[in-house]
């Protein structure tokens, strides 16, 4: 709700509020929030910087000694890319596995009651139990190669789509069926034209889930199983206590599960344009 | 200005107000778009039927309307002429053929509009010639016809949550009318709207009806909205559904060149209607669902 | 026949005929059909697969006639317990801070955030530094592990204890100390028994990661062992054990919610 405009208070760089002399509270003006947060930054590295120059070296680096490391790693030579990119590869092969199967087990289990109920106390069962106990079970099976680590991505990312996927299936509006219907689709077109539509955010929560928990799985597989990649190099640095080293593939898993999530977002906007609409006219 | 619905019923010698008996002559009679016959619903649970022996019928061109109080089976009685239920007993004829189940003569709009919220005003619009699998350039035409003809031009791009209540009800008119069908089922299609709107889009339906060539199947709650736009209405009661009146419409068409209100007509009308209702709401079946003179 | 006692009156009043309905009978057959084929096949392949019956026997064993594993449980549990406890009063309460005095918001917002990113079993190598590989590490990674989900919901669902209700209570000029307890409270606890959900279910991974990494004790490092020496069906029952825990766990959170908030309807869905 945008005020009418007034020329002689932008003329002096007022804001309505401000002219009329009402306090604007100091935490709502975005210079507030900046304030804040710079100062907890700074607190939060001086500490860091304090405390870490008068500790034992082989257990905790001051920050300023995670910056070198950082610099070491990343621009003087390209372990850590490599590490990023093989990290990377393997993760997304088992998220990409579990998104197909993840969303046709779903569907068939929100349309099909008999196939839920076939199905539902696997998927209940996988969906409780740490996936991680079964991990010594996988290297039965699998070894320890390369594959293990996209297994245990894959069962890990596997589990949240297919419920999320499920729980939307269940809940397609049955008038919008009825539209449908009374338009003589056939079971085909009905699922083609109301439920995959119907289900999309759900998909899309399931798979905002799922991007979590494979990258969890992709560290696990790497710290347990075959020490490659990102998690294989805190293993390795923390091993030979260079706790500066640990800390950069660590910022690189952060960072890395934050552009993952935002990337997701913005597909959801461009597969759900209808999402973002609103009611732009009165009634 | 004359109009499709001007029906040859509207010449029957009986006068129609107070008349209140079932006009049996009317069943069967050749060119009729829809055909009512002994229909009859039981669901499982309830030990009296929702609907007992209709019969009634459309005339093509007609505007017929339902009224009755809530639990009386009019929004089942749509459903079920429209194919999305199976009757117990009866038979349905539209256009002559016999109906049973969805078919592309007779389509549907409904009380909450019911568009998809992923498609767009011109999408939902087209949604019936998308499954007919009429070619692409043929059925964004043959939409964009209709959008023009409920007054959207401008709108096709825009999706249901971009629109108000009233512009997209006009868009379910307009999906439905797109596939040309013979017969609309419209279940109180007004109902979700406020009530400048709601008497908006009653003199804009009238038009439309005027120009698209479709006979009407309409339900509702409200006595004035019944005799506004109706040739002709049918009173249900409940427990069991069946029905309990009808009675033509003379008022002159096209009803939105004159305010309706003050013919005479409308008062009689109005009385009438109201005392077949309040006969169901208070009497026996009245007593059933809670109501009490 | 005459059926025992109180039998008679429950076939009466269609109490068997409503457990044994379809979706029962339908799940419990298709366990029993999997069940069977994993029996015939582990025949075959009894290191790979094992068999319902190994595993039952094994099971005897280790929880009946050695004690082992139920020693190595209840190591987890105390881990789990104390972990949990501390992460559910401090991540209710920063989370609670946080969603209701802004300043505080601002300042930590980016922290948690990003504490939540992070795969706790990233962090263990350093923690096995700083704090050893005994009972304080296992506490550790509990609390990290569910703290950070406890802050974020029950920050996201304080912020949203509907207004609405905030002025009901102020329109009948209620207290401070009233409006908390018939508006607020009230108002909070759906979130919170999520919060205390979600939480439960991280913390229980945060102990296993933890206990298979450092190998020390509990149940992980069991299942680590049975691993290491190819005793699948040895391995197999702490993994059912805690599956089913699991489970357990999050039924009777839902229960206490119950209990608490009566009023709600519960979701059918398990979403997330």
């Amino acid at each position: 709700m945008e005020a009418a405009p007034n020329t002689a208070l932008d003329a002096q760089g007022l804001s309505s509020a401000e002219a009329l002399d009402v306090q604007v509270p100091f935490l709502e003006r975005p210079a507030g929030a900046w304030v804040i947060r710079i100062a907890t930054l700074l607190t939060v590295l001086i500490s860091w910087e304090i405390y870490g120059s008068t500790t034992n070296p082989a257990l905790f680096s001051p920050f300023s000694k995670v910056v070198t490391s950082f610099y070491e790693l990343a621009i003087q030579s390209s372990d850590l890319w490599k590490a990023v990119l093989n990290s990377t590869q393997a993760m997304l092969l088992g998220f990409a596995l579990a998104i197909p199967v993840g969303i046709l087990v779903g569907l068939l289990m929100g349309r099909y009651r008999n196939i839920e109920y076939v199905l539902d106390p696997y998927v209940s069962f996988m969906y409780a139990l740490p996936i991680v106990v079964l991990v010594p079970l996988l290297i039965i099976w699998l070894g320890i190669g390369s594959s293990v680590r996209v297994f245990i991505v894959f069962l890990m990312s596997v589990f949240p789509i297919i419920i999320n996927t499920m729980v939307g299936a269940k809940q397609v509006d049955q008038d919008l069926i009825d539209v449908a219907l009374v338009n003589c689709a056939n079971e085909k077109q009905t699922l083609r034209t109301v439920v995959i539509p119907s289900v999309l955010p759900y998909i899309f929560t399931g798979l905002h889930v799922a991007i979590g928990t494979a990258l969890v799985g992709m560290v696990l597989g790497e710290m347990l199983v075959v020490l490659q990649g990102l998690g294989g190099m805190i293993v390795q640095f923390s091993n030979s206590y260079q706790p500066a080293k640990v800390m950069v593939p660590l910022f690189f898993i952060v960072a890395e599960s934050l552009i993952l999530v935002s990337v997701m977002k913005r597909l959801q906007r461009r597969l759900m344009p209808w999402s973002a609409a609103s009611n732009i006219l009165d009634k | 200005m004359t109009t499709a619905s001007d029906s040859p019923d509207n010449t029957d010698d009986s006068d129609a107000v107070g008349s209140g008996t079932a006009r049996s002559s009317r069943i069967g009679r050749p060119g009729a778009a829809l055909e009512v016959e002994g229909v009859s619903k039981h669901f499982p649970k309830l030990d009296f039927p929702v609907l007992d022996n209709i019969s009634f019928s459309v005339p093509e061109g007609g505007f017929t309307t339902l009224i009755g109080p809530s639990g009386c089976g009019k929004t089942t009685l749509l459903r079920i002429v429209g194919g999305l239920t199976p009757a117990t007993r009866g038979d349905i004829k539209v256009g002559g053929a016999p109906s049973i189940g969805p078919s592309r003569d007779k389509t549907m709009v409904f009380q909450h509009f019911n568009l998809f919220p992923w498609r767009t005003a011109l999408a939902n619009v087209v949604y019936g010639l998308e499954l007919d699998g009429v070619p692409e350039t043929e059925r964004l035409e043959r939409a964009e016809h209709f959008i023009e003809m409920v007054g959207l031009t401008g709108f096709a791009d825009h999706y249901p949550a971009e629109l108000s209540g009233g512009m997209q009800q006009r868009v379910g008119i307009a999906r439905a009318l797109a596939v040309e069908p013979k017969l609309l089922l419209m279940d109180e299609p007004f109902g979700a709207l406020d009530a400048l709107t709601r008497e908006y889009l009653q003199t804009e339906l009238q038009k439309i009806c005027a120009q698209a060539n479709v006979s009407v199947l309409f339900v509702t709650h409200s006595i004035d909205e019944a005799i506004f736009l109706s040739d002709h209405v049918i009173v249900m009661g409940t427990k069991p559904g069946r029905i309990t009146a009808e009675f033509d419409v003379d008022l002159p068409r096209p009803r939105w060149t004159y305010d309706v209100r003050t013919e005479p007509q409308y008062g009689e009308l109005r009385s009438y209607l109201w005392s077949e209702l309040e006969k169901e709401l208070t009497g026996a079946g009245g007593k059933l669902i809670g109501m009490s003179e | 026949m005459t059926l025992p006692g109180g039998t008679a009156d429950l076939v009466r009043s269609g109490f068997f005929a409503e457990k044994l309905s379809k979706p029962f009978l339908m799940r419990v057959a298709s366990i029993v059909v999997v069940l069977t084929a994993w029996q015939i096949a582990g025949q075959t392949k009894p290191t790979f697969l094992s068999s319902p019956s190994a595993i039952a026997t094994a099971g005897w064993d280790l929880l009946v006639v050695d004690r082992r594993l139920l020693s190595a449980f209840g190591e987890t549990l105390v881990g789990l317990g104390v972990g949990y406890a501390i992460a559910a009063t401090l991540g209710i309460a920063v989370g609670f801070l946080m969603g209701r005095v802004r300043s505080i918001d601002i300042a930590l917002l980016p922290y948690v955030n990003a504490m939540y990113a992070t795969p706790r079993i990233a962090l263990i190598p350093l923690l096995v530094l700083w704090v050893g590989i005994d009972f304080k590490l296992r506490v550790t990674i509990v609390i990290l592990s569910s703290i950070f989900p406890i802050i974020i919901t029950v920050r996201d669902g304080s912020k949203s204890v509907a207004d609405r209700y905030l002025d009901l209570a102020r329109s009948f000029v209620a207290t401070g100390w009233q409006t908390w307890r018939t508006a607020i409270l009230p108002g909070s606890l759906p979130f919170m028994f999520a919060a205390l959900r979600f939480g439960a279910q991280r913390a229980m991974i945060g102990v296993i990661v933890a206990e298979m990494t450092s190998s020390v004790a509990g149940t992980g490092r069991l299942i680590l062992t049975y691993g290491r020496f190819f005793q699948t069906e040895r391995l197999m029952v702490p993994v059912v054990i805690i599956g089913v825990f699991s489970i357990l766990v999050t039924a009777f959170i839902n229960y206490l919610q119950k209990l608490a908030t009566p009023w709600q309807k519960q979701s059918r869905g398990r979403a997330v």
